[in-house]
C-alpha cells in the first residue's frame, strides 16, 4: 500500500514540475525573441486601382488569381461569385455556384488553380469543394472521404477566411490544415498532426504532420480565441511554412518528408509580448475571449510575393478595450506593423500602418505587394480593395 | 435552469443598457418586465434556425418578449421565418451589428431578463440549452 501511495506521489510531482515547466517555457515563447533586422525595405502607395463594381453589392473575401483577376462574392446574392479585371479594372462576369454544396454553406474563400478549377472553401468546417469556371461542382471532399473517422472529430479551419490550401497539379496533391475537434482547447491534442496532404484523385491521404509547436504546444489546457488558434500554412515547393497568429517563430516544414527544417524568429520591434492564454474554463465566456482578441496583439498569416521574392507578415499591435464613450474598441485606429522578409525570412524592413489602414484580414496579397481597402471609412468592405502598395527601398 | 439563480449571468448588464439606450434611445429603467432575445442573423444557419423554431413555435407573450435581430441574412427559407417573427413579435433591429461595439456578453443568442431596471437573469444560448430557455421564458412571461 506504501509503495502504491509513493507511486501517486512521485508521479503527481512528475505532472505538477512539467505543468511548472511548460508554464515557464510558455512565458518565454510568449516574449519576442530577439531576431536579426536589416532595415533596407519599406511598403508605400503606389496606385489606386478604381474598378467599377455595383454599389449595392457587399463583396466579401477577395481573391487574386495571377495579378490580373480578383474574384469575389456577393453578400446579398448568396450563390453568385463576380470576377473582376485589375489589370481593366473592370467586372467581367458572375457565375452561380453550384446547388449541390450542402445546405447551401456560406462562402468563406477560394484558392483559384485556374480559372476552371477554383477551390471552394466554405463555413462547413468537414468538406472542401472544386467548382469549374461556370460554378459547376466538380469534387468535394470530407474529412470522412479521407478516412477520418467517426466524422466531425477533425475540421479545416477554412471557415475562417484568412486560412487557405494549396493544390500541386503536377503531383495531384491537396495541402490543407486538419485542425482535431472543433476548438483546440486540450491539451490532449499537442502531439496531433495538423497539416495534411492528399491526393485529388484518390482521396488517399499521403502525408499527416505538423503536431502544435511553439506556444500553442505549451500552453496545455490554456486557451485563446478560437479564431487565433488555428495554425497557418503556407507552401511553396517542398517547404510548408506554418505560424500562428500568437507566435513570433515561423516553423519550415519539409511537407514530403513531414519533417520540421527549422524555425525562425519573425517579429515586430514594437510587440515584445503577447499576453497569457486564459484558463480553459473562459472559454464559455464569448465576451471575455472577445475582449482577449480586441486587446492582444496578434499575427496575420505569412504572405508570398513570388515577383519579388520576399514574404510579409503583419502583426496588430495591442490597444485598449473601450473607447472613451464606454464602447468597446472597434480598431479603426489600431496601429499595424507589416514585417518585409527576404526569401531566407531575414527581417530586412517594418513598414507601420496607423489608424486602420491595414484592416484585420482585409490585405490581399500581390506578386509584388498588397492590395488594401480604401481608408475612407473603417470596415469598408463592401467595396473592392483599390489601394496597391509595392515595395521600395528605404532612404534613412 | 429556470429557478437557479447561481446561473444568473448579469455581469455585461451594464453593457447591455448602454448598447439599449445609445442604439434605440430606450431607457431600460423604465421598461417593467421585460425579457430581450438577441439574435444574431449572420453565421451557422443552421444554428439560427433552431432559435427562430422556437420562436415560430411557441406562442410566448409578445407584450414580455422583445427580439432583437442583427446583422442580415439573404437565405430565403430563414428571411421568410424572419418576416413570421417580425409579425408575432416586438422587434428592434440592428442590421449594421452594433451590438458588436458594446460590452453584452453577445456571441450567441442572448436571453436577457429585465425588471424596472434590473437585470433577473441573462444567459448565452448554446443549442444545447434551447430546451432550458424555452422553458425559462415560459415560466417567465
Amino acid at each position: 500500500m506504501y509503495r502504491y501511495y509513493l507511486l501517486i506521489f512521485v508521479y503527481g510531482l512528475i505532472i505538477s514540475c512539467n505543468k511548472e515547466k511548460n508554464i515557464t517555457e510558455l512565458a518565454s515563447l510568449l516574449t519576442a525573441p530577439n531576431a536579426d533586422f536589416r532595415d533596407s525595405l519599406d511598403i508605400i502607395l503606389n496606385i489606386e486601382v478604381k474598378i467599377k463594381a455595383d454599389s449595392n453589392f457587399t463583396y466579401l473575401r477577395p481573391t487574386i488569381f495571377s495579378d490580373t483577376i480578383l474574384l469575389a462574392y456577393v453578400k446579398e446574392k448568396e450563390n453568385i461569385i463576380s470576377i473582376f479585371n485589375l489589370k481593366t479594372k473592370s467586372h467581367v462576369r458572375d457565375f452561380e455556384i453550384s446547388p449541390l454544396i450542402q445546405n447551401r454553406d456560406k462562402y468563406s474563400t477560394f484558392y483559384i488553380h485556374n480559372l476552371d478549377s477554383i477551390f471552394m472553401l466554405t463555413s462547413n468546417n468537414t468538406s472542401i469543394y472544386l467548382l469549374n469556371g461556370n460554378g459547376g461542382l466538380i469534387k468535394s471532399w470530407s474529412s470522412f472521404d479521407l478516412g477520418i473517422t467517426p466524422p466531425n472529430t477533425y475540421i479545416f479551419p477554412y471557415f475562417l477566411p484568412q486560412h487557405s490550401i494549396y493544390f500541386n497539379s503536377k503531383t495531384n496533391l491537396v495541402y490543407a490544415s486538419l485542425i482535431p475537434g472543433y476548438f483546440p482547447t486540450s491539451s490532449n491534442f499537442e502531439d496531433v498532426p495538423q497539416q495534411v496532404v492528399f491526393n485529388l484523385a484518390s482521396n488517399i491521404i499521403k502525408l499527416k504532420y505538423g503536431p502544435p509547436e511553439g506556444v500553442m504546444k505549451m500552453k496545455g489546457d490554456l486557451v485563446f480565441p478560437g479564431d487565433l488558434s488555428f495554425p497557418y500554412s503556407l507552401t511553396i515547393n517542398e517547404a510548408t511554412y506554418i505560424s500562428y497568429p500568437l507566435d513570433h517563430f515561423v516553423y519550415i516544414y519539409n511537407n514530403e518528408t513531414g519533417i520540421l527544417v527549422e524555425k525562425k524568429a519573425v517579429c515586430s520591434s514594437e510587440i515584445k509580448n503577447f499576453p497569457f492564454p486564459l484558463p480553459s474554463e473562459m472559454i464559455k465566456d464569448t465576451q471575455a475571449m472577445w475582449n482577449f482578441r480586441v486587446q492582444t496583439p496578434f499575427y496575420e498569416p505569412l504572405n508570398y510575393h513570388s515577383k519579388v521574392k520576399l514574404f510579409t507578415r503583419a502583426v496588430h499591435h495591442p490597444q485598449e478595450l473601450k473607447e472613451m464613450s464606454g464602447k468597446l474598441n472597434t480598431g479603426k485606429r489600431r496601429r499595424t506593423s507589416v514585417i518585409i522578409l527576404d526569401s531566407t525570412l531575414q527581417i530586412i524592413g517594418e513598414t507601420f500602418f496607423n489608424d486602420g489602414i491595414y484592416q484585420i484580414n482585409g490585405a490581399v496579397p500581390l506578386s509584388d505587394g498588397l492590395l488594401l481597402y480604401s481608408n475612407k471609412g473603417f470596415n469598408n468592405n463592401h467595396a473592392i480593395p483599390s489601394l496597391k502598395y509595392e515595395f521600395v527601398p528605404k532612404i534613412n | 435552469m429556470g429557478c437557479d439563480n447561481s446561473k444568473s449571468n448579469c455581469r455585461y448588464y451594464e453593457g447591455f443598457k448602454l448598447y439599449l439606450s445609445q442604439v434605440y434611445d430606450l431607457d431600460i429603467s423604465t421598461q417593467g418586465d421585460r425579457i430581450f432575445y438577441v439574435l444574431p442573423l449572420e453565421g451557422c444557419d443552421e444554428c439560427l434556425q433552431i432559435n427562430l423554431n422556437l420562436l415560430l413555435e411557441r406562442n410566448f407573450n409578445s407584450s414580455k418578449v422583445t427580439i432583437i435581430l442583427t446583422g442580415a441574412n439573404f437565405n430565403d427559407i430563414i428571411r421568410s421565418k424572419i418576416e413570421a417573427i417580425k409579425r408575432k413579435y416586438p422587434i428592434l433591429e440592428d442590421g449594421k451589428n452594433l451590438i458588436h461595439q458594446f460590452e453584452t456578453g453577445f456571441g450567441k443568442p442572448l436571453l436577457v431578463h429585465v425588471k424596472n431596471g434590473d437585470c433577473l437573469f441573462a444567459t448565452s444560448i448554446a443549442d444545447q440549452e434551447i430546451e432550458s430557455v424555452k422553458k425559462y421564458i415560459l415560466d417567465n412571461s
